[in-house]
């Protein structure tokens, strides 16, 4: 027995310092690169973004908000947080994040809407944009809170939080080596050169009476207490309802309740509510590739439209202090 | 708790160390507390069920020794087999039967007033039931001696490595196991651990990833083409061998780490060049099983040929009902039924046209297109298997025949598209992992493999088990599905 539990040890120990530093490798490769998953996450943790605005919501911030826009109009450092399919609660960790590692910004521009504002996280979309950052407590509370079957040979055993994750391996290889992807994103932002889609279609067919969506009370709190938070720290936030198509209105069975909450909170803390649903981009397909989403030429006569908003609301801001892209 | 969960991983040392620590006289008590404690961790209450059928079939046994008087111990083995097939009855076929009398009733214009029962399949209640009616049988036949010690008796039922699905052991095989006394050996252990490095690669490797894509086919077949139809069905074949010969294969690599043999479940099956040749290659325990104790107790081949093909039909449409309480899995077992008495039947006049055309004089193009056939007749079958319903089975077997159609529209345009949601990579993953799996089978087509293994120097056997370990670790699909045999 003595013979088999020594050679056992030696088998498992032997690829210890191999596996150690390949798991060094792909995760130093992975915070240095621009891709798509990462380049957003590098900024944060790296203290990059230290912007005066920041636009936080979904996938229906970052594919709407043009920071270029922003900047130029506004003469300010502006960048674009949004993240695919998150909730609030989701978009709320990674601003705390991001406060812990950059100043805090003077503006935010909060996307709100029907199914990801008054909502909880049920899932963990593209997980594979947490994995680089798993030794990060906060953001492993986070990841573990979600996805309740993950232990911790997840954060510490090398390279096993990438199992199955071949592209994202080879990411973190090619970017330690200085090979990585090019960036896509603009501080956050890309346009979609799409055209519509059959998502729509395939939406209705699937619940052809619509669906209703949940107000959850926890989450609700959970936006009070950002917006305290904000009006404590002289944050102003402007709320924004992005557009989407108008025939999707009908399928959200409890637009108005959602939309009176939201209200609701505009008006408890005095904040600039700006609603989009209807504005003239509502009605034509050309603009979106999917209901809920303007592609490029959209999102930039939306970002044209905002920009004209939001100028009596904000100020003359000194020019920008600079960004990592 | 699965063999392919973090669970059981520390389960597993922390019983095999105890079970060397500890003198041999107590060792069935900690293998049958562990064996409780690994059912009860699915759900602790039905192993008041598996108590209930130990304790009628180890009295049963030893009555059935003690009485000399014929008819007597018949009626003990009827009891028997009665406690045991009762308990299959109400737990696993009672809804079932009571859905068919409804459908019925409702046919003739009636209500049927029997009320459902509301209750769970105990997890491997077939398996472990048919094992202890193996027990009684033999008892009754006088092939095996009644056992006299309880604990060990409950062992034999309940041991933990093959509870929940098989290999569905004998007596025989079993019993004297317990008593003897085992010493650590390294061979057996190196062995022991080496089939269950195999077993979980097929598991959370090839079957897991495999199930991924089937998945998605199966749950929504009306959305996907005659193509990706085709492939899935091919690829559950694959899934449920590696799914099911995985669990086998730890479950004999663990015993044999403990110096216990359990028998062999699988050898090769997709090799198979016929369908009977499948079935003896496939989940052998309950293939003999029910040649023990069904086909022969019906006559066996000492019947008239029309009698015999009866009684085949009759095993396999048994062999589908012991599977599942549910149509699907009836037709399953009777179309592998067909396939036999059709294969029987037709056997000369088949042979005769390969002999005509040529075929029996290219032996690795004739074994060659009889693999194709046999593994095509088993997948088809088990789309009735692997579907959420009939009406999906049979529209998915409809659409087969759209595959020529398909591709020849493929070959128009230059392009390949399997139909599958699935990226590229991930395909050509699941390809490579059987292409690797069935690799390892062909290199066992005349010698076992860990035979060949053994003699190779120690890089080389080290290099494998460093590729296997680290593509469980990182190419391993851990969403602690469920081995697809538990349901049964």
């Amino acid at each position: 027995m003595k013979r088999f539990i020594t050679r056992l040890l030696i088998f498992c120990l032997a690829p210890m310092a191999g596996l150690l530093a390949l798991g060094y490798v792909v995760d130093a490769g992975l915070h240095k690169s621009r891709h798509f998953y990462y380049a957003e996450w590098n900024d944060l943790y790296d203290g990059k973004i230290n912007a005066d605005l920041i636009i936080q919501g979904t996938s229906r911030a970052w594919v709407h908000f043009s920071p270029q826009m922003l900047d130029s109009a506004f003469g300010i450092n502006s960048y674009n947080l949004g993240m695919d399919a998150a909730p609030f609660d989701m978009q709320y960790e990674r601003f705390k994040i991001y406060l812990r590692h950059n100043k805090k910004p003077k503006y935010i521009l909060q996307e709100v809407g029907f199914n990801t504002t008054l909502m909880r996280s049920k899932s963990l979309p593209l997980f594979q944009q947490f994995l680089p950052y798993l030794h990060d407590t906060a953001l492993w509370r986070v990841y573990k809170n979600l996805y309740p079957k993950v232990t911790l040979v997840e954060r510490y055993f090398p390279l096993y939080k990438y199992n199955n994750q071949l592209p994202v391996l080879k990411e973190g290889i090619w970017s330690y080596m200085g090979k990585g992807r090019a960036p896509v994103k603009y501080k956050g932002y890309l346009g979609q050169e799409k055209q519509w889609d059959s998502s729509f279609g395939n939406m209705v067919r699937s619940n052809p009476e619509g669906i209703r969506w949940a107000v959850e009370p926890s989450a609700v709190a959970l936006y009070r207490e950002f917006l305290d938070y904000c009006k404590a720290n002289d944050i102003k936030v402007i709320m924004v309802y992005t557009p989407f198509y108008y025939e999707l209105d009908r399928y959200i069975l409890n637009h108005a309740e959602v939309k009176k909450v939201l209200e609701g909170f505009a008006t408890e803390y005095n904040l600039p509510y700006l609603d989009y649903t209807h504005c003239y981009l509502d009605s034509s397909k050309q603009y979106y590739y999917n209901s809920q989403h303007l592609n490029k030429e959209g999102s930039v006569r939306f970002t044209k439209m905002l920009i004209e908003d939001l100028k009596p609301l904000i100020a003359a801001m000194p020019p920008a202090t600079g960004n990592s892209n | 708790m699965l063999f392919n969960s973090i669970e059981f991983i520390v389960f597993f040392i922390a019983v095999t160390g105890l079970y060397f620590l500890l003198p041999h006289k107590y060792r069935w008590s900690l293998l049958l507390t562990a064996s409780c404690f690994f059912y009860m961790f699915f759900k602790p209450v039905y192993i008041l069920i598996l108590g209930f059928t130990i304790v009628i079939d180890y009295f049963a046994g030893i009555m059935l020794e003690n009485q000399t008087d014929q008819k007597k111990k018949k009626q003990f083995l009827i009891m028997s087999l009665v406690a045991n097939i009762g308990v299959l009855a109400v737990f696993k076929y009672f809804n079932f039967l009571n859905d068919n009398i409804t459908g019925i009733a409702q046919f003739f214009g009636y209500k049927n007033q029997i009320p459902y029962l509301n209750i769970l399949l105990p997890i491997g209640l077939s398996f472990h039931t048919f094992q202890a009616m193996s027990y009684t049988i033999e008892v009754y036949r006088g092939h095996q001696k009644a056992e006299r010690h309880f604990g060990i008796y409950s062992l034999y039922v309940m041991f933990y490595p093959q509870l929940v699905a098989g290999p569905i052991e004998r007596p025989q095989n079993m019993l004297h196991q317990f008593h003897e006394e085992k010493f650590f050996n390294y061979h057996d252990t190196v062995t022991g651990l080496r089939l269950m490095l195999w077993g979980m690669f097929k598991k959370v490797v090839i079957a897991d990833r495999l199930a991924v894509v089937t998945d998605m086919v199966f749950n929504d077949p009306y959305n996907h083409s005659a193509v990706s139809i085709a492939i899935c069905s091919a690829f559950f074949a694959f899934q449920i061998f590696c799914d099911f010969s995985g669990y086998s294969d730890i479950a004999i690599g663990s015993a044999r780490i403990m110096g216990i043999k359990l028998m062999r479940n699988f050898d090769r099956p997709h090799s198979a060049l016929s369908i009977s040749e499948f079935w003896s290659r496939w989940h052998i325990s309950l293939s003999t099983w029910f040649k023990d104790y069904l086909y022969i107790p019906l006559g066996g081949n000492r019947v008239p040929p029309v009698r015999r093909q009866f009684n085949l039909f009759i095993v396999f449409f048994m062999s589908g009902l012991w599977h599942g309480a549910d149509w699907r899995f009836i037709i399953w077992g009777s179309l592998h039924g067909v396939y036999l008495v059709f294969a029987n039947l037709t056997k000369d006049i088949r042979y005769r046209i390969r002999q005509v055309i040529g075929l029996t004089r290219l032996k690795w193009l004739d074994n060659s297109i009889q693999r194709t056939i046999t593994f095509s007749l088993v997948a088809i079958a088990l789309i009735f298997f692997r579907s959420n319903h009939l009406r999906d089975a049979t529209y998915m077997i409809g659409r087969l025949p759209d595959v020529f159609g398909e591709i020849g529209g493929m070959i128009r345009k230059g392009a390949f598209n399997s139909g599958l949601h699935l990226e590229s990579y991930k395909l050509a993953m699941c390809v490579l992992a059987i292409g690797l799996m069935e690799a390892v089978h062909f290199m066992q087509r005349d010698k076992a493999i860990s035979v060949v293994f053994d003699q190779q120097p120690r890089y080389l056997r080290w290099g494998v088990y460093y590729v296997t370990v680290f593509a469980i670790i990182y190419l391993g699909v851990f969403t602690n599905r469920e081995f697809i045999y538990f349901q049964f």
